[in-house]
């Protein structure tokens, strides 16, 4: 058995997870458990059945091609994953979907705030990068990296509230990069850590930069995939915020099919409130470096800004 | 079609936000969202408790200056928006 943590969780887990750190015993949102077995054919009472994943009240069933058949049960404080792996199926691609969706699933299952964003920290601030796949958003992380921000988590924030105050659940000390990211950015791959074999990614260790801790939420950036002449941040107010973070909810099918709206509509306005929100647009080509450098020069103006008179 | 004379209020089927200072709500029939302007937000914090059209039209003229006839033509438009999605309802 291994003993793992993330987004304040604890997880036991009989698959080796071996990019998550290990459990402190700080975990205090609840325990997931993580074991291999069969798992059901079809859900008795769904709530909605599509052809990849069916939901019914407090569970999930989450189908990966040619991969792997996941069942997650909210129990209380607790979450049960069993995984049913198909014939040939690689246990780093299932630990790497664990990690991913099908985690984020287990989030919405207990009612938690899981955005589809990156956060790291910019001196005593914290951003959110979000994007749909293919937008840039793991080589902008890259890029601020190599640019001294600390990582906070590399592709989902689960956000909660300490005090009032909105805070970004501890992530792991990596980031997930297709090849040709790795190679523009300079973050060494290696073979041993490839994700799939189509379009592979490859987990980046970064453990020099990794933090977990986030600092005060100021900004949201959203990379959209629609191609502009120049790169361009436009800064959203009001009621556009809320939508856009409603568009960026991790797994948003699962809003509707679990019933959760009115509290991701809560959870959602009070983020919009604090913090700003930017669409970025950029034209073909890489422009990570650009833009990271946009973002700094942001950050750095809002720290000014709100320096106290010497 | 409301009148002035209708007393409205709230429905129990929408919950509320303020972003940057609008309101912002979600139609929990639905699931929709919908954002108010500077005087649908006023109008909005008015229907708290019950109260009439009229006296809403009436507040409103003491606060913005307007002509009635536009004030209580762009107010019903508003609010019958709001009972049309069933956001408001008419105290009976």
């Amino acid at each position: 058995m291994f003993y793992k943590t993330l987004y304040g969780y604890k997880i036991e887990t009989d698959l080796d997870l071996p990019y998550l750190l290990d459990d402190d015993g700080n975990s205090s949102r609840g325990t997931v458990y993580v074991c291999a077995g069969k798992v059901p054919e079809k859900l008795t009472y769904p709530l909605v059945e599509r052809k990849l994943f069916q939901a019914g009240e407090g569970m999930l069933r989450v189908i990966i091609p040619e991969l792997c058949v996941f069942f997650i049960e909210a129990k209380g404080k607790n979450i049960h994953i069993t995984y049913d792996a198909m014939q040939g199926a690689s246990l780093r691609d299932i630990s790497a979907y664990l990690v991913g969706s099908v985690f984020a699933g287990a989030m919405h299952l207990k009612d938690e705030f899981a955005l589809h964003a990156g956060s790291m920290n910019i001196g005593n601030q914290t951003i959110l990068i979000a994007g749909d796949s293919g937008a840039g958003k793991s080589s902008l992380i890259a890029e601020m990296l190599k640019q001294n921000a600390e990582l906070v988590t590399d592709d989902v924030s689960v956000v909660d509230k300490k005090n009032n105050n909105p805070v970004i659940m501890p992530g792991h000390p990596n980031i997930r990069l297709w090849k040709d990211a790795a190679e523009v950015t300079g973050f060494q791959y290696s073979e041993d850590n490839k994700i799939g074999s189509m379009e592979p990614k490859y987990w980046i260790p970064v453990p020099q930069n990794y933090t977990g801790i986030s600092k005060k939420i100021v900004k949201l950036f959203v990379l959209s995939g629609e191609r502009t002449d120049s790169v361009q941040f436009n800064q959203v107010y009001g009621f556009d915020k809320v939508k856009i973070i409603r568009s960026i909810n991790a797994l948003r099918i699962l809003i509707r099919a679990l019933n959760r709206q009115p509290s991701f509509f809560k959870q959602a306005a009070s983020l919009a409130d604090i913090i700003d929100v930017y669409v970025v647009k950029r034209p073909e080509g890489y422009y990570s470096k650009l833009i990271a450098d946009h973002i700094f020069n942001l950050i750095e103006m809002n720290q000014i800004k709100i320096k106290p008179n010497a | 079609m409301l009148s002035e004379k209708n007393v409205i209020q709230k429905s129990d089927n929408s919950i509320e936000s303020t972003i940057d200072g609008d309101i912002v709500l979600m139609n929990l029939d639905n699931n929709e969202y919908y954002s108010m302007d500077d005087i649908g937000s006023a109008i909005w914090q008015m229907l708290n408790e019950p109260k009439s059209i009229e006296r809403i039209i009436n507040e409103l003229l003491k606060q913005y200056k307007v002509d009635r006839e536009v004030c209580a033509k762009d107010t019903m438009k508003f609010l019958e928006q709001l009972y049309d999605k069933g956001i408001i309802k008419i105290n009976e």
